[in-house]
């Protein structure tokens, strides 16, 4: 199964939007303000046409969270923020109260909890809507280039896709990058959209 | 040959704790009993969420929660909860204190096919200490590389980076910068009559009371070797530095060291040499002021002399 049905895409894109949307507001839960976003923008690129352009990763380096997710979705999840916005993000989530110079191994394991508040708040509204069943690995924290992010996204072996979510993020009144990609081969999408199927049914 | 795991748990330097669905302690290591002073026998079988006798963190509680019904792994960094159970470290000569942690809660399979949660605590403790030596031992060594150690002002090597930063500073504003160079009158002569240790004390006396005198943030004060001392105030003209050069012979006179062996009062006294304008052309105004400074001595000491560039 190479191509998607437009109608299974758009359901595709609604749960992803609607899992984006929950990870912002996991966001703004941490930051204890106001974090808006924008509509959130999904699209899917296959691995072989993946580069800089396709994925939209404009800034020049970017922080990242990933957790692999196994069950009834396989699947390698990333979220991205662009490098430079990343300690602000980490310093609104510390606090007043917490005024530690930051440390760079606190930054990673504090960005690491972010990661792990969206990513999870995205997942259990997807399983929600989906009734499916995921399991998912702890978070990890790496700083890449845009190039590396290609470049290790082309190696990923048992991967056919990504699925992309473009988010712009409004911390404190600063623009900030932000993208959820999906990694998954076309067995994953298929129980996907077998899933979207049995939902739509019900419906 | 069959081996034993529980040898493990309890041998593991970390605390691992493992609930039911419905959040009953199931497992409870060694570590854990050290730490929370509750042993093995009490805590399983009991409700993780009423259990300890001090505070939880909801945000600790809502994670395992969210482990047994979503399956997914949560982690709570130090750096954000500081320490979301009370845990302590039990050292026998200091009093206990909360531990730092770090936690992750992951889903885990039991042979019944319910879900089960793993809470992996580690003591961040010693990685914070660890962490805020370094620093303070770095800012100690970044403050004393930049300061002079008998009057605390700041040294020569700060002194110099600070001057190329003004003149710059003052190219790119047009704005003007004042420079000031000052000498403690006759000091050879103080030293030589009162000794040198009363020497440093009128060189600490001197430096604090121009010290006093110069508050704005942008300013610096720096020792510029033996008796000599060197100001810079930014965004300031000629004759807003002539007041404060004022106010600085003032203070240095209210000081009232006495100084038999001065020419120039009966007291401790300072002579100024001040250089103002903007250095457009790369000007040297450190030489400049103290040329203003030789006039300030040759006019009888005891005062200010300002040029312009």
């Amino acid at each position: 199964m190479k191509t998607l049905s437009e109608l299974h895409f758009d359901a595709l894109g609604e749960i992803i939007n609607i899992g984006t949307g929950r990870a912002a507001q996991g966001l703004s839960e941490v930051i204890g303000e106001a974090v808006q976003s924008s509509v959130p923008n999904v699209e899917l690129v296959e691995l072989e046409n993946v580069d800089v352009t396709s994925l939209r990763l404009n800034a020049e380096n970017f922080g990242i969270v990933t957790q692999e997710f196994t069950g009834a979705l396989n699947a390698e999840v990333m979220l991205l923020f662009a490098e430079e916005n990343v300690l602000r993000i980490v310093r609104n989530m510390m606090g007043a109260e917490l005024n530690i110079d930051v440390v760079r191994e606190f930054e990673n394991e504090a960005m690491c909890e972010l990661g792990n508040i969206m990513i999870n708040a995205c997942l259990a509204s997807i399983t929600d809507m989906l009734h499916i069943v995921v399991e998912s690995s702890l978070p990890h924290y790496t700083i890449k280039s845009r190039n590396e992010i290609v470049t290790q996204l082309k190696g990923s072996a048992n991967q056919e896709f990504v699925l992309a979510s473009h988010v712009d993020f409004a911390i404190e009144g600063q623009p900030t990058e932000g993208k959820l990609f999906f990694l998954m081969n076309s067995s994953s999408l298929g129980n996907v959209v077998n899933e979207i199927n049995q939902c739509a049914g019900e419906l | 040959m069959s081996f034993d795991c529980h040898n493990v748990l309890d041998a593991v330097n970390m605390g691992l704790i493992v609930v039911d669905s419905q959040s009953t302690i199931l497992l409870w290591n060694n570590w854990v009993t050290k730490h929370s002073g509750i042993s093995q026998q009490t805590a399983l079988n009991q409700k993780l969420s009423t259990f300890f006798p001090k505070a939880v963190s909801p945000v600790f509680l809502r994670a395992v929660e969210h482990t047994l019904s979503y399956r997914t792994s949560s982690i709570l960094s130090a750096a954000l909860h500081r320490s979301p159970l009370p845990l302590f470290n039990q050292e026998a000569t200091e009093k206990p204190t909360r531990i730092y942690q770090s936690i992750t809660t992951t889903s885990l399979p039991s042979p019944s096919g319910e879900r089960y949660c793993l809470i992996q605590i580690a003591d961040a403790s010693t990685s914070i200490k660890r962490e805020k030596v370094l620093r303070d031992y770095s800012e100690n060594l970044k403050k004393e590389a930049i300061t002079d150690g008998l009057t605390g002002l700041f040294n020569r090597r700060f002194f110099d980076e600070a001057y190329k930063k003004a003149m710059c500073a003052s190219r790119r504003a047009k704005k003007d910068v004042s420079v000031f160079m000052i000498d403690i009158d006759f000091f050879k002569l103080y030293n030589d009559f009162y000794g040198h240790q009363a020497g440093d004390v009128v060189i600490q006396a001197v430096a604090s009371a121009l010290k006093s005198q110069i508050v704005r943030g942008e300013d610096t004060v720096a020792r510029y070797g033996g008796e000599e001392f060197v100001v810079i105030l930014p965004n300031t003209s000629k004759v807003d530095a002539e007041l404060v050069a004022e106010r600085l012979n003032e203070a240095v006179r209210t000081l009232n060291i006495p100084h038999e062996k001065s020419g120039a009062a009966a007291f401790v006294s300072i002579s100024i040499g001040i250089c103002s304008g903007m250095p457009l052309n790369g000007e040297n105004m450190l030489l400049k002021a103290d040329e203003a400074l030789y006039a300030s001595k040759h006019g009888g000491r005891n005062r200010w002399s300002s040029v312009s560039l």
